[in-house]
């Protein structure tokens, strides 16, 4: 390994990088500390499925429906359900939602109490899942049981007998495919999973599961005097403190929880249930998140006090019942969510509403229901060892206060001590305004009881209450902590300095060098909190803490053990190692591997996935260029050459004469682009930095998901970063010398041009390089008088004037309509519309999952290594970037900074390896000890470890560890789907019979697939472009890709749906495809189409022309 | 070719100079450079937003007064953050051969201005951050009452209203934060460039002039902290004693907080929890908080009329008490008009809406309802009035606007102004380009 250039610099700095050292080794272990003791977070739970078995659909199918009919005699008195599957799930019981989870690439799960969906008879447990990873079928793993009130448990459980299809299509009438009505005499029996990875895991769950799986225990309390008030009180005793404890409660007003004098609840007795704008539509939200159905109103009734069938109106309902928070129903009628903000005495619930047909005048008014149910809380932070009060208050107005409670500790030996409201509880109840008596409590009935009957029961998180005293709590702990650290390094350091008459420096700086290794340390230890398959406190364990400590002291004792004769044989051997594997060959060598297996990466499963409408766009382009010579389409009979992308097509047309059309050859040059990719930056960083960086960056950007995954895709952004890189580092070879070197500088600007023309978006990169320029060369203003300067600038210049007037001239925005980012002329003031979102940039590339440490190390660079003009130049060129797309591209993507995205790699190395350069240094500065030198290298090389196993998901999938949490792009993550275009053109292709009409949503990428062009293009909101095509016979508006006559909207929809036949909608993608129909289309398809086929993203739907039936949705 | 040799001479010449500039311009650049970024986003930041509301039109520097509440319509104040902020700043460059330290002091003072500014809006102007969460609620329901009663536009994509926690003296300065936009983050960032330049300029011993320029944003800060940390106290003891059963410690406490908290003394919830406690100690018969616990529980059983008698009746008084009284009196008559209008009571939503705005004009939510129900009962030049008001109160905000030109070239195609009723439609098409259903239609002659 290559050390510093510059170590004499870096001593002077020595005790700074000391103290520095100490610090963030302080910091960390606070925040440690913090977290396991002070205020550690909430518990997670792996679930039991016990002999429950992972089933999947006969055939293959990522997208699935599972259903089990169960027969109840009597409504239960405990129902529950644990459910896990591949990516996502949504489970439904009786056609009400119970729940849902989605992590991408992830066996989600959870648990969920489903006894009031139930009821007597025939019930339908229902889950639908949709998965995007591959390879294999959607799978599924349910465990339950249901407890009838005489006891008797009739258990539920993932196997053979389940009923499952992949398309909804199979139910025949217009009942819900999760409806009890349905017959399931045609659906196929599921079969058990194939399951290729060993071991399975699941995601953990917040809920005890024991809440739901203990039987049902308590009784609801009173006073004797049945006041409108009552304070009920208890003690529990706990084996020792933060003991986990779970307690479940409900009163019959509003209700206060104190557990040893913390108030548990939120204060919630002027409760404004109801107090929401406008009221109707609240309640009928209420009913929808229900899943109950809404009493459709035949006459408009202005809406008075409310009158819920059970229980009897009250008007203060339980602290439980508002402080519901809904998430934006995933439904495509619009429905929006509406949370009001928190208040202590008032905390309003949210108001979501489906759309109503005729608003005004066929209005339903629901009624409202009163949600009573029972919370849990986990309270083990609050319980100390020995007795533990728990009080708890309740208000009502129209009835006794009345309180049900239960509960439990989890012991030592994993049992459970229970515990729950009966006459054992004090009770103090307010008389009058002067008096109050206490008592024991009497019991009025148990669980079950008239009215509520037998409780819903939900998590509830214990309130946020004191932010200031949290606030110095936190500084106080960090801030011990940290003193303790260095007050320990202090005193060992002058403790050593004595004992073996050194001078205290060397002992300070050595001792600074041993909490390096420990600091990296706990930051590897903190990467399993954000991998799904382990709990969110896995991190925090007391273990931890202690081990961490003693590794801090224990350390230093090998200030005695410098055994330097070792070290320095040791030493003499590595050199001779590295003398004999031919240094100056050697980093080619690691190169040509890197590259080989970047290579290797790339090419697995290159033809896997169908080509998305993006790639077919550029690929179908590309065949003008053996004609004409140049990419174009032709609409309505004219030449339209290609207006953006202009380079993109090229490639891709020498790989077709190569190779033929296929996936595999036209993804190919972005294959070979993606794997030059690791060549440049290896190169580019070892000439800005020296070859570790080049190589370790290389290596990274190789097996980074984000850039294979790109690399597997034709579209443009692959070639746009290989170009982009040449012109970051052209550019910078040109600049690095005085005068300018010409011929760089030329190829630079040719470079430049490159990018331009694979995407004009990258017209940002010319800024950005005059901001490179002014920080490599910074108060130096000789380059304004480079002539040559000029010439490059004038020839961009006028190659981005030519594109900008190709792209006006041969654009027809006349009798053009609808909208797309063709519409984007170029940079504007994006920042002073509404539209701007001035984090979008710093969420999806800054902070995504996998560039977060990368951030981190470029911020911590900044820091100490801005001196060094390679890093500025990086830096600077990556923030410009980032600052322009941000403020002057009036349109927002993930893959808009995908051709700068490298410069984020390479900054986050270099810094780490500078870094690194800097605790050898300081080791050299303590005296150059081989044990200082060890501790410097295991520090440097555990930076350099952590920066590449964050950098892809073969370890550590670190999925949450990004600002938008476990929400991937779609090229964020290996083996994830985007559109099976392939997939629903082939299926239609195999139904088609004659007379039947396909509308297509990508007419150009089905064509390619079917064989076949579509017959019409549905556009009913103009969301997408559509032209006037006047050669037509009757001249009408058509798609731009295949000149598809557009229906605009439901008249012309029916008037082709009248004709007879069968009409196959091509729903692809499916996530926007019938989103953008006007809501009448929508409407139309859904009461009169079915589901003929599902895959990744996509779907076919049937619809029934006016002559033939089918027998196609009603066969398995 | 004299005359192109001169040329030449001339331009020689001239670029000779200009070299020259440019070198000097470099030099000053390469000296100043922290300095000239710094003033250029001070100066820039009071045109930018600083304070965007979710519903009406947003703040500039110059709009944000520094003592006074804002108005409904944006002005621009002489006494504003933005206007005080560019004058400290010219004193101090104008200072800065005087002396150094005036520029620090400067610096010190616009880092003051941009860090008061949030704790200005969390503690010192309790109605405008009430405004702004009002409004941060409102909007989705306005949505939704666009989506429901309107014709149809795609729209905005779901809007979420933040999870704000407004019970705590750090959960408002929070949500005070997270209305604050580009403006004001560029004036900070801008007065600590100033701030470093000005450090960097003074000789001899940093530390002295570092721990001036930090104490007076400290102080400042500290000034207007320290009331509603008492009063963050004083409320988690009401709570804790509310909890306990402790009904008239709980009512003192509260009444404590409200003391020391203006958010507090306007909360219509405090009051109400007061009067609830009243009532379970069998206190305080007729007292304003009783009705005002008796008003809520009416409006929850969506007793309307009844809840603004209530409300009205405990705003009989004076002082903060009468003054929520007031404001929820306003807020339950704009429920009571959407509520009438949803059972076709049309008229009668109007009368409300129009007395809810009379009453409080800062219920501007009500705007597009009144619009919608002029529009209906065929008040076209009244719909067209309120559209006209509206227009200036949601500028900021496409769909809305875009919805607001739509009804307002319904309502003049309605008095047969074609031309005006185009007119309309186009804005409304400028306003939302990017799917705008409604006027689309209504422009092709749907």
């Amino acid at each position: 390994m290559e050390t510093s250039s510059r170590p004499s610099a870096y001593g002077q700095h020595a005790l700074h990088w000391s103290v520095a050292l100490v610090a963030v080794c302080g910091l960390l272990l606070g925040y440690f500390a913090f977290r396991t003791f002070v205020s550690p977070l909430p518990r997670q739970y792996q679930l039991d499925f016990g002999e429950a078995r992972w089933i999947e659909p006969p055939q293959f199918g990522p997208v699935a429906y599972f259903r089990k009919n169960i027969f109840l005699s009597a409504v239960p008195q405990q129902a529950w359900l644990e459910v896990a599957a591949t990516d996502n799930f949504e489970v439904l019981v009786n056609g009400g939602s119970v729940g849902h989870e989605t992590h991408v690439k992830t066996r989600v799960a959870g648990i969920y109490d489903i006894k009031k969906r139930l009821k007597p008879g025939t019930n339908v447990i229902a889950v639908s899942i949709s998965r995007t990873s591959y390879p294999g079928s959607a799978q599924l793993l349910v465990r339950g049981a249901v407890t009838e009130p005489g006891g008797n448990v009739i258990p539920v459980i993932s196997d053979e007998n389940w009923r499952v299809t992949t398309k909804t299509g199979i139910v025949q009438g217009s009942e819900e495919w999760s409806s009890p009505r349905v017959d399931e005499a045609l659906w196929p029996n599921a079969k058990r999973a194939t399951l290729v990875e060993h071991p399975i895991y699941i995601s953990w769950v917040d809920l005890n599961p024991l809440l739901l799986q203990l039987p049902p225990s308590g009784n609801w309390i009173l006073g004797e005097n049945a006041g409108r008030q009552a304070t009920f009180s208890t003690s529990v005793n706990a084996e020792k403190a933060h003991q986990e404890t779970w307690i479940q409660v409900v009163g019959s007003g509003s209700l206060d929880l104190l557990v040893n004098g913390h108030l548990i609840t939120p204060a919630d007795i002027s409760s404004s249930e109801g107090d929401q704008l406008p009221h109707l539509l609240l309640a009928s939200a209420k009913q929808q998140q229900n899943g109950e159905q809404v009493r459709p109103a035949n006459k408009p009734t202005l809406p008075t006090t409310p009158a819920p069938a059970t229980p009897p109106p009250v008007a203060y309902s339980p602290r439980s019942s508002s402080q519901t928070t809904l998430a934006p129903t995933p439904s495509s009628s619009g429905a929006t969510s509406r949370s009001r903000a928190h208040s202590p005495t008032s905390s309003k619930s949210t108001t979501p509403s489906s759309e109503t047909r005729s608003p005004i005048t066929s209005s339903t008014a629901p009624l409202p229901s009163e949600k009573v149910t029972l919370d849990a809380y986990d309270i083990s932070h609050w319980i100390r060892k020995g007795p533990n009060t728990i009080v708890a208050t309740v208000r009502s107005v129209d009835r006794p206060a009345s309180l049900f409670a239960n509960g439990f500790l989890v012991r030592k030996d994993g049992s459970v001590q229970r515990f729950e409201t009966d006459s054992n509880w004090q009770v103090v109840e307010q008389l009058s305004a002067q008096t109050k008596k206490s008592q024991r409590a009497i019991e009025s009935g148990k669980d079950g009881s008239a009215p509520w009957g037998y409780l819903p029961q939900k998590l509830a998180k214990p309130v946020y209450r004191s932010g200031f005293y949290d606030v110095a709590k936190t500084c106080a702990v960090f801030l011990s902590v940290m003193i303790a650290t260095a007050a320990i390094w202090l005193a060992a350091s002058a403790f050593v300095a004595r004992a073996t008459g050194e001078p205290l420096r060397y002992a300070l700086f050595r001792d600074a060098l041993f909490h390096a290794p420990i600091t990296v340390g706990l930051v590897f230890l903190l990467l399993p909190g954000y991998d799904l398959r382990f709990p969110t406190d896995w991190s925090f364990h007391p273990t931890f803490v202690v081990g961490a400590i003693l590794a801090l002291l224990g350390v230093r004792l090998f200030h005695f053990f410098p055994d330097r004769q070792a070290m320095e044989e040791i030493k003499t051997r590595i050199a001779g190692i590295d003398k004999s594997l031919l240094p100056h060959a050697l980093p080619y060598l690691l190169l040509a591997i890197i590259m080989g297996l970047g290579f290797g990466l790339r090419c697995h499963d290159l033809g896997f996935m169908s080509f998305d409408h993006d790639e077919m766009g550029l690929i179908s382009k590309s065949h003008g260029i053996y004609k004409l010579g140049f990419p174009y389409t032709v609409f309505a009979g004219q030449v339209r050459p290609i207006t953006t992308y202009e380079a993109v097509p090229y490639p891709l047309a020498l790989s077709g004469l190569i190779f033929g059309y296929s996936e595999w050859s036209m993804r190919l040059p972005a294959c070979l682009m993606g794997t030059l990719c690791i060549g440049i930056i290896a190169l580019m960083g070892r000439r800005l930095f020296d070859w570790r960086t080049g190589l370790i960056a290389g290596l990274v950007y190789a097996c980074m998901p984000l850039n294979i995954r790109w690399a597997h895709n034709a579209f443009y952004p692959q070639q746009c970063q290989f170009m982009a890189l040449l012109a970051f580092w052209l550019f910078y070879e040109a600049i690095s010398v005085r005068p300018l070197h010409r011929k760089y500088l030329t190829a630079a600007a040719v470079a430049f041009c490159m990018t331009y023309v694979s995407w004009e978006g990258s017209a940002f990169i010319l800024p950005a390089l005059f901001v490179g320029l002014l920080v490599v060369r910074w108060g130096e203003w000789w380059w304004l008088k480079e002539f040559h300067l000029y010439r490059c600038l004038f020839f961009m210049a006028a190659v981005v004037i030519a594109q900008y007037c190709s792209r006006t001239f041969f654009s027809y925005p006349y009798l053009m309509l609808g909208s797309g980012l063709s519409n984007l002329a170029g940079p504007s003031l994006f920042f002073l519309t509404p539209a701007y979102q001035p984090l979008y940039y710093i969420d999806n590339l800054w902070l995504a999952e996998n560039h977060v440490f990368f951030t981190v190390m470029v911020l911590i660079g900044i820091l100490f290594c801005w001196g060094n003009r390679q890093f500025r130049y990086v830096v600077a060129v990556l923030v410009t970037l980032t600052i322009c797309h941000t403020n002057f591209l009036a349109a927002l993507s993930p893959r808009y900074c995908y051709y700068y995205q490298p410069l984020l790699v390479l900054a986050g190395i270099a810094a780490a390896v500078l870094l690194y350069d800097r605790l050898i240094s300081l080791a050299r500065q303590e005296g150059d000890s081989p044990m200082a030198r060890g501790f410097a290298h295991a520090a440097g090389l555990g930076v350099i470890a952590l920066l590449f196993l964050q950098s892809n998901e073969w370890l550590l999938k670190e999925y949450t560890l990004s600002a938008r949490g476990d929400e991937p792009g779609l090229m964020t993550r290996m083996n994830t789907y985007r559109y099976d275009y392939r997939g629903v053109a082939q299926f239609v292709t195999s139904q088609l019979q004659p007379g039947d009409l396909v509308i297509p949503g990508i007419p150009h990428v089905i064509e390619y697939y079917s064989g076949r062009p579509g017959d019409y293009f549905l556009n009913t909101l103009f969301a997408s472009k559509v032209s006037y095509n006047q050669t037509l016979a009757e001249p009408r508006l058509s798609d731009k890709f295949r000149g598809l006559p557009a229906l605009r909207n439901l008249t012309e929809l029916q008037e082709v749906t009248h004709r007879g036949g069968r009409i196959w909608l091509i729903d692809a993608p499916s996530s926007s495809s019938t989103r953008l129909q006007s809501p009448d289309v929508a409407e139309y398809l859904d009461k009169n189409s079915k589901v003929v086929f599902e895959s990744y993203r996509a779907k076919v739907l049937l619809i029934q022309g006016a002559k033939q039936p089918t027998a196609v949705a009603t066969s398995p | 070719m004299k005359k192109w040799r001169r040329l030449a001479a001339w331009a020689q010449a001239r670029w000779g100079k200009l070299a020259v500039l440019a070198e000097r311009g470099a030099r000053v650049w390469a000296t100043h450079w922290v300095l000239i970024v710094g003033s250029f986003l001070v100066f820039c930041s009071v045109l930018l937003k600083w304070v965007e509301f979710p519903l009406s039109q947003n703040l500039s520097g110059l709009q944000l007064p520094l003592l006074r509440n804002v108005g409904l319509i944006a002005h621009v104040y002489l006494l504003s953050f933005g206007i005080l902020g560019i004058g400290v700043l010219i004193t101090g460059l104008v200072l800065l051969r005087l002396s150094g330290p005036l520029l620090a002091l400067a610096a010190a003072i616009l880092i003051t201005l941009s860090a008061v500014v949030p704790c200005q809006i969390a503690f010192q102007q309790p109605a405008l951050l009430r405004r702004l969460t009002d409004e941060d609620q409102e909007v989705p329901v306005i949505t939704l009452f666009a989506k429901n009663y309107l014709p149809r536009n795609l729209g905005p994509a779901e809007n979420i209203p933040k999870q704000l926690v407004l019970y705590t003296a750090w959960g408002r300065f929070l949500a005070a934060c997270s209305f604050l936009r580009i403006g004001w983050y560029c004036f900070g960032f801008g007065s600590v460039l100033v701030a470093a330049y000005s450090i960097s300029r003074f000789r001899g011993e940093r530390m002295p002039m570092v721990l001036a320029l930090i104490c007076l944003p400290v102080g400042a800060l500290l000034v207007l902290v320290t009331p509603p940390v008492i009063g963050q106290h004083y409320f988690t003891a009401a709570s804790m004693a509310k909890a306990q059963g402790d009904n008239e410690r709980a009512i003192a406490e509260y009444r404590k907080a409200m003391q020391w908290d203006q958010w507090h003394a306007q909360d219509i919830d405090t009051y109400a929890t007061i009067g609830e406690l009243q009532k379970q100690a069998g206190s305080a018969e007729d007292s304003p908080e009783r009705h005002i616990r008796r008003a809520i529980e009416l409006k929850q059983a969506s007793e309307y009329e009844l809840a603004i008698f209530e409300f009205n009746r405990a705003a009989d008084g004076s002082g903060a008490l009468a003054v929520a009284a007031k404001r929820e009196s306003a807020r339950t008559r704009a429920d009571l008009g959407v509520a009438l209008y949803r059972v076709g009571s049309i008229g009668g939503a109007v009368t409300n809406w129009e007395q809810a705005l009379g009453e409080d004009p800062s219920q501007l939510y009500v705007l597009p309802y009144l619009a919608r129900g002029n529009y209906d009962i065929g008040r076209y030049q009244a719909a067209l009035d309120v559209i006209a008001r509206l227009v200036k109160v949601v500028a900021n905000h496409p769909s809305l606007l875009a919805n607001a030109y739509s009804l307002g070239g319904d309502s003049y195609a309605k008095l047969d102004r074609i031309a005006d009723a185009r007119r309309y439609y186009n804005l409304a098409v400028l306003a939302d380009n990017i799917v705008n259903y409604w006027a689309l239609s209504r422009l092709a002659g749907d």
